[in-house]
């Protein structure tokens, strides 16, 4: 994020702190893909990861004076998104253990698979390469999603998934690289 | 793909495949710009590499073309009140527990919010295409028993009201009281 970007956004905040709808609707827009995709990541589920989406954004909009400029507000928000997923899984974990009676349930990912039929985009490229990042495992597929597509840094990404800015870019760059050979075993890259 | 790279330059490409991205965000000083643009033009992985990332970049996921209008609707039904977002001061009863106005005053909050986020976006489609609500009249909406209040949220708000289309009035008031 840029300094006019950092400066808009701190006029946005304070505009939305003080009650400006127009200022909440913005925020709402500016983030929810960020934080959709940051819970598409975990999840793998989109009408998971939409209702979560909601959820996070009212707790978040409801909770807005809590956040006091510390960091920056997009990790403040993804931080709330991910107690969501994990209050989800949580939640999900105990309704398993009572369907078995009480037998101990590990609690575990989401399958991925379904992200690629959750693919939004209709090129065929572009959905041959969903496919190759649903077979990342859960962090090199969030730190890619959040480097790539929304632009954080790799420090921003650590505070947000809950592991250190040195993790979060080997993560990453694990995850890039065999991408790229995912896809030059497909031919992609060579499109 | 790195195989016959000599070791410096393998040491380059590391550097410029890490700035790919930075470069695309145009937060490069000059300088570095230049490097890493002249190592492009000569260096065929980093070239492969660039192309990677585009691809990687063309499947990036977008949310339901309707999430933000449920954000918001959620917003606007909830019992509690988001920070700030306020009713003006009155002496006059509050007809509700919830901390929303009725009537024209939720329809007015609505649209607030609503039209600043339909404004805002420039990404496009964030009403279903396919309801049709042709015919609907905004004003069935109306609560004639407007309070001071409300009449506050009236006041802001109509002018954004009469941007509204009837699709998108109707949908708020499914929303807000299915």
């Amino acid at each position: 994020m840029n300094n006019d970007e950092t400066a808009d956004e701190a006029e946005i905040l304070s505009s939305a702190i003080g009650g400006r709808a127009s200022a909440l609707a913005a925020l709402v827009e500016r983030y929810q893909g960020l934080v959709f995709r940051f819970l598409l990541s975990k999840t793998g589920d989109s009408d998971l990861a939409s209702d979560l989406t909601q959820e996070t954004f009212l707790k978040a909009l409801r909770g807005l004076k809590s956040y006091r400029g510390q960091g920056a507000f997009r990790v403040w928000l993804l931080g709330i998104a991910r107690n969501e997923f994990l209050s989800d899984l949580r939640r999900r974990s105990r309704r398993r253990e009572d369907r078995l009676d009480g037998s101990v349930t590990a609690l575990r990912m989401v399958d991925p698979t379904p992200l690629v039929e959750q693919q939004f985009a209709v090129d065929e490229a572009a959905e041959r390469v969903s496919r190759l990042i649903a077979q990342l495992p859960e962090k090199q597929r969030t730190s890619v999603w959040l480097r790539l597509y929304d632009g954080l840094s790799f420090r921003e990404i650590g505070e947000a998934t809950g592991s250190s800015e040195g993790a979060a870019r080997v993560n990453y760059f694990h995850a890039v690289r065999k991408l790229r050979e995912w896809m030059d075993h497909d031919g992609i890259d060579r499109a | 793909m790195t195989e016959s790279i000599v070791p410096e330059q393998a040491t380059w490409c590391l550097r410029v495949q890490e700035d790919l991205l930075l470069l695309e965000e145009g937060i490069l000083v000059a300088e570095e710009e230049s490097a890493l643009r002249s190592h492009l033009l000569g260096c065929t992985d980093c070239q492969r590499a660039a192309t990677a990332l585009a691809a990687l970049k063309a499947a990036m996921p977008t949310p339901p073309g309707d999430l933000g209008l449920k954000i918001l609707a959620g917003l606007l039904s909830s019992t509690e009140q988001p920070a700030g977002l306020h009713e003006p001061d009155t002496a006059g009863p509050r007809p509700h527990h919830r901390w929303l106005p009725s009537g024209w005053g939720v329809a007015a909050l609505a649209a607030s919010l609503l039209l600043a986020f339909i404004a805002g976006i420039g990404s496009g489609h964030v009403w279903p295409s396919d309801t049709a609500m042709a015919g609907l009249d905004p004003l069935a909406f109306v609560d004639p028993d407007l309070d001071g209040w409300a009449e506050e949220w009236l006041v802001a708000g109509a002018p954004v009201l009469e941007a509204l289309s009837d699709e998108t009035l109707y949908l708020l008031a499914m929303e807000l009281d299915p």
